[in-house]
């Protein structure tokens, strides 16, 4: 693949330990979980990641969420895979609706009807 | 008995969700309707066991449910479903994340994943198995919780938990599949 069709995390590089650039806000430019070739996770980055579901379900305790949250604002990488997943979510809900055929609610309305007339 | 008026009120309005529930689980709009017919049907003769004030919607899913497992199953025979061959997390967003980043700031219908129709994402459900199917819809498509989807299923919560978080993942390789095949990963402006 080109360089230049790369996505820009992983264009501007960056090692697991070397987030304290000069000018940069920890965690820019780095995958989010680290530098998988050199098989070495960044940690706050994987324990936010361990939580991505629970995360988005909004199934984390308040403290749990607030640290993930903090963790959100400080790495961007991190940032924008938890908004494509977010948006996927929310994507497959509304891609997945369905209209009601007017015809299955008339066989239900009738089937009911039916159902209260027999006692 | 019940009192229909009553009953129509209050459930009628989730005849669209449960619709569509009814839609991807038989995978077939004859099935689907004779489920919601029947799961009317119970639902209005047990609405006298039903506790008003307490969560109608998953009372209804529950029902919706279970008359599936237990009488839809089977009926047809089904297409072939996706072996769940497991892939890692962010799988999708390793192959069209960058794109989306690269379209910040386009309108939404411009967005890697508008690209993707209902049928594509209804289809890309469907594929998958029975179990990781009904908790990607519960979570995913009707907003259960956890919780509830445990009590809907009737299975722990940590097998929901592990049940979703596969069925999303297998979730993410069928669509991403369904790019490939579409050439949708191909940033639209990019002259070739």
């Amino acid at each position: 693949m080109d360089e230049d069709q790369q996505p820009a995390s992983v264009r501007a590089g960056g090692q697991p330990g070397q987030d304290r650039r000069e000018g940069l806000p920890a965690g820019a430019g780095r995958e989010p979980g680290g530098s998988e070739a050199q098989g070495v996770a960044y940690e706050p980055c994987q324990e936010a990641l361990a939580t991505l579901y629970t995360y988005l379900d909004g199934e984390l305790t308040p403290d749990k969420r607030a640290r993930v949250q903090q963790h959100l604002d400080d790495c961007g990488p991190c940032f924008e895979a938890f908004g494509f997943e977010a948006e996927l979510k929310s994507v497959i809900a509304r891609k997945c609706q369905e209209q009601v055929p007017a015809s299955l609610r008339e066989r239900v309305a009738e089937a009911l009807r039916a159902e209260g007339a027999s006692t | 008995m019940a009192d229909r008026e009553r009953f129509e009120e209050l459930a009628m309005g989730y005849m669209g969700s449960l619709y569509g529930a009814a839609l991807r689980m038989t995978r077939n709009p004859a099935d689907a309707e004779d489920l919601v017919q029947e799961t009317y049907l119970k639902a209005y003769r047990a609405f006298g066991t039903f506790e008003e004030g307490t969560n109608l919607k998953s009372w209804l899913y529950k029902i919706l449910t279970n008359t599936f497992i237990n009488n839809y199953r089977a009926r047809r025979r089904r297409p072939a479903e996706t072996e769940l061959e497991d892939v890692e997390d962010l799988y999708l967003y390793h192959r069209l994340g960058g794109l989306e980043a690269a379209q910040a700031g386009r309108s939404p219908e411009d967005l890697v994943l508008e690209r993707f129709t209902d049928a594509d994402v209804k289809a890309a459900v469907e594929s998958l198995p029975e179990a990781f199917r009904l908790a990607v819809l519960l979570a995913d498509v009707e907003g259960f919780s956890y919780r509830e989807i445990a009590d809907i299923v009737g299975v722990p919560i940590g097998t929901v938990m592990s049940r979703l978080h596969r069925g999303r993942r297998a979730l993410q390789k069928a669509l991403h599949s369904l790019a490939e095949e579409r050439h949708l990963s191909t940033p639209a402006d990019v002259a070739t």
